[in-house]
Parts: C-alpha cells; sequence; structure tokens
C-alpha cells in the first residue's frame, strides 16, 4: 500500500477538513485493517493526539472515545457490567491480544465490515455514533448509509441501563473471523436479536424482536417460534468459512441459546 | 518524514516514508531480532512493545511510534536469557522464529499479571503462533518462569 502524506491531526476540526479534501484522504484509527483497505492513500489521518481513547461513565449513558482500542475495552469493568459484558466478550475473541492493541473501536465501526464481532453486540445494545458534522446517529443508520461516509467518528455512546446479554462467536480458529456472531440483549419487555458475519455486516431480526416484546412469558414454543421467525428474517450467505445453510442451522441453534440465557428460561 | 521514538531506552531520531511500517524501521535501526511472517497481524512472530503493550510490527506504521518507546527483545535481554532456560528444560525450542515475539509478550503479560494461570498464558498468547511446539511446551516453560520469578520475588 501507498501513502503519500502523514499527519497527526490537532484537533477534529482539522481532522474533518483535511478528510473532505480529497475522497482517498483517510482516517487511519489504529492501522490494523489498513492493509486490506485503500491500497493507495493520499494523506492518512492520526487521531491519536485527540484524547479519544478513553471509556466514561455519565448520567445516562456510557461514552466509548472512538480511538478506543478492544485491549481497552475488554479490560474495563464499566464494559464488562453492561449487558452481561457482551461487549468486552467479544473484544477479547477477536484474534491475539497484539491486534487488540492497536485495533480500535471506531475502525471496527468505520470498515463497516462484514467480519466484525464488534458491530454484533454494539447494535444488541442500541449504540449511538457521535460525528463531527452528522452528530448523532444510530449505528443501523450509520450501517445503512452510503458507503463513502467521510465523516469523523468521535465516540460511541451507550445509554445505560439494565439490561442482559448474550454474546457467541462461532470461529474455525482463535485468529479466524467468525463463521457467526450472533448477540441478543434484553431490555425489560425490549429485545434485540442480531446476527453478524452473516458473511454480511450484521443485521437484526426486527419480526422476532417485536414478537417477543408482545408475550409477557416465554415458553419453549415461543422461543422456538422466534428462533425461526430471526433465522428467516436474516439472510445468510456462503464464502469459505461456512455454507448460508451451515449459518442458518448455527443462527437457529444460538439464536435459541441467547433468548433462553436473556430470559433465564429453564426448561 | 522524521520521527523520534525511544528504542530499547535509546533515542533515535530517523527519516522514513509515510507508508513505512514500523517493522521496516527497526530492521533499518539494526534490530534483527524482529521476524517478518505472515504481514498481516495474524501470526505474531513481529511483535514489539509499543509503550510496553504487545503490538504487531507489521501493522504499525513508524509515523504512529513518533514520541513513544519500543522495546525489542534487545531490551530485556536479561528477562529473555531466563525464560529461555525454561525453553530449554521444557523443550520448547525447535526452530526459534517464534521466540523473541514470545519473550516479548510473555514480558508484556508479567507487567499485567504476575501470577498467571495456565490458561490466562494461553490466551494471552493465543496471536503468537509457532509452528514446530505445539505449545504444550511454551505453556510450562511459561509458568515454571512465572514460577521460579514468584518465588524469587518472595525471597
Amino acid at each position: 500500500m501507498k501513502i503519500e502524506r502523514y499527519m497527526k491531526a490537532s484537533s477534529i476540526a482539522e481532522a474533518f477538513a483535511i478528510l473532505q479534501e480529497r475522497p482517498d484522504n483517510k482516517i487511519i484509527a489504529g492501522g490494523a485493517w489498513l492493509k486490506l483497505t485503500d491500497p493507495v492513500i493520499n494523506t492518512a489521518i492520526d487521531l491519536s493526539l485527540l484524547g479519544l481513547n478513553s471509556i466514561s461513565e455519565q448520567d445516562n449513558e456510557i461514552e466509548i472515545g472512538a480511538m478506543t482500542t478492544l485491549y481497552t475495552l475488554e479490560k474495563s469493568a464499566i464494559i464488562q457490567k453492561m449487558y452481561d459484558g457482551i461487549l468486552a466478550q467479544a473484544a477479547m475473541k477477536i484474534m491475539g491480544i497484539t491486534i487488540r492493541n492497536i485495533a480500535t473501536i471506531g475502525g471496527c465501526i468505520m470498515g463497516k465490515f462484514g467480519f466484525s464481532d464488534i458491530i454484533t453486540p454494539l447494535m444488541a445494545m442500541d449504540a449511538i455514533l457521535v460525528f463531527h458534522q452528522h452528530q448523532r446517529m444510530t449505528l443501523e443508520a450509520f450501517l445503512d448509509s452510503k458507503a463513502n461516509f467521510q465523516d469523523v467518528l468521535i465516540k460511541i455512546v451507550i445509554p445505560k441501563t439494565e439490561a442482559r446479554g448474550y454474546f457467541h462467536k462461532i470461529a474455525l480458529t482463535s485468529l479466524d473471523f467468525a463463521v457467526l456472531n450472533i448477540a441478543v440483549s434484553r431490555k425489560n419487555s425490549e429485545y434485540r436479536i442480531v446476527f453478524g458475519s452473516r458473511p454480511g455486516v450484521a443485521s437484526r431480526a426486527f419480526a422476532a424482536e417485536q414478537y417477543l416484546k408482545e408475550l409477557k412469558n416465554v415458553s419453549e414454543d415461543i422461543i422456538n417460534k422466534a428462533v425461526d421467525m430471526a433465522a428467516s428474517e436474516c439472510r445468510f450467505g456462503t464464502n469459505q468459512r461456512g455454507s448460508a445453510e451451515y449459518r442458518l442451522n448455527l443462527a437457529k441453534v444460538y439464536a435459541k441459546r441467547g433468548i433462553e440465557a436473556v430470559t433465564d428460561y429453564e426448561n | 518524514m522524521k520521527i523520534e521514538f525511544t528504542l530499547n531506552n535509546r533515542t533515535i531520531s530517523t527519516h522514513i516514508l509515510p507508508g513505512e511500517y514500523l517493522i521496516e524501521t527497526l530492521q533499518k535501526c539494526n534490530i534483527h531480532s524482529i521476524r517478518r511472517g505472515c504481514d498481516t497481524t495474524n501470526c505474531g512472530v513481529c511483535t514489539v512493545l509499543l509503550d510496553d503493550k504487545p503490538v504487531p510490527s507489521c501493522s504499525v506504521l513508524s509515523a504512529q511510534v513518533d514520541h513513544h518507546s519500543i522495546t525489542t527483545v534487545e531490551g530485556i535481554a536479561h528477562e529473555t536469557e531466563k525464560l529461555s532456560a525454561h525453553f530449554g528444560k521444557e523443550g520448547a525450542d525447535q526452530c526459534g522464529y517464534c521466540n523473541p515475539a514470545l519473550a516479548l509478550a510473555v514480558f508484556a503479560l508479567r507487567k499485567e499479571n504476575s501470577h498467571p494461570t495456565s490458561t490466562e498464558i494461553d490466551e494471552y498468547l493465543v496471536g503468537n503462533l509457532c509452528r514446530c511446539s505445539g505449545f504444550k511446551n511454551q505453556n510450562k516453560a511459561i509458568a515454571a518462569y512465572f514460577e521460579e520469578e514468584a518465588y524469587q520475588e518472595e525471597q
């Protein structure tokens, strides 16, 4: 890969201005996946001097700086507590510590990587992204936006709440991308069921979530119906890691386990 | 472009290309312990410590380490020697290609956790691949190293 110029931004406004100058000016985040992305970058923009690498607890929400590394995420007591620690669990299952020390949460999101293990739990946690220009935007809205999104992600906000969570990643080896990952959460009667690495980018099972929301109690039959709805609602594809059929079967098994976990349902 | 960083407690001031990776810069600085493996962050043989944290030098741009500190195995020779003795005792060595990176990862682990369990050792080193050893004897050697260090600290 080729980089023409490298600059450490002294402010978010400066980073944004340079980003707007040319489409091949790029924010490099931690640089972990740089080799997988653009072969030529005109100006590589480094945000490391901007203090965006910390996690803080506010009155109503948790703020995660966009430059927070995956290793910081997994070690954070705040993150380990939220939604039964699904974001921390997801981070610690990503390859080795060396890459988790450079890969950032912002980089994981902005790449819109299909294989991401981070986007899946964040979606189950109703994560909101805070950009320099676009201000607040849900993670889902960002993922639906057009591919060339030239803005500076400042932080990720997660509303503080009492919620249950479940995350599972199925991978062939510890260092491989997931065949499938799944996050399930429950906040009172609100459910989120998210499948990632389908191999496409994570998506929610809205109909199944709504079905569970409308019911006061769960039973074996209800869970099975929700699982079938979730699995038929999301599309699964084939790549070298697994077939669509295999992914569909995995989705059913782990969606069921996820719903059982967040409802404390025991058969 | 010009960068300045600390390499094994020495200040280095050098010119780099904007797209140059740390592994290349370190090799130009006559650091020969860093090996190039997969070049895509998977294998861990290019590990160095950036501000005491293990990172893959194949995927860190040299420009990113400006005004930071880098440690290679040359900077922790004494610790490496002690660890190597345990590797020898446990038969954990074969080609040795991954050893410098492994020593650095163990050094970083010790800073975070001086009494790791066998599982914690495995989890911490999951990104440091070894094609020869099968990992069992490495784990035993590292556990023995931690035991000896703990014993010596108690004395």
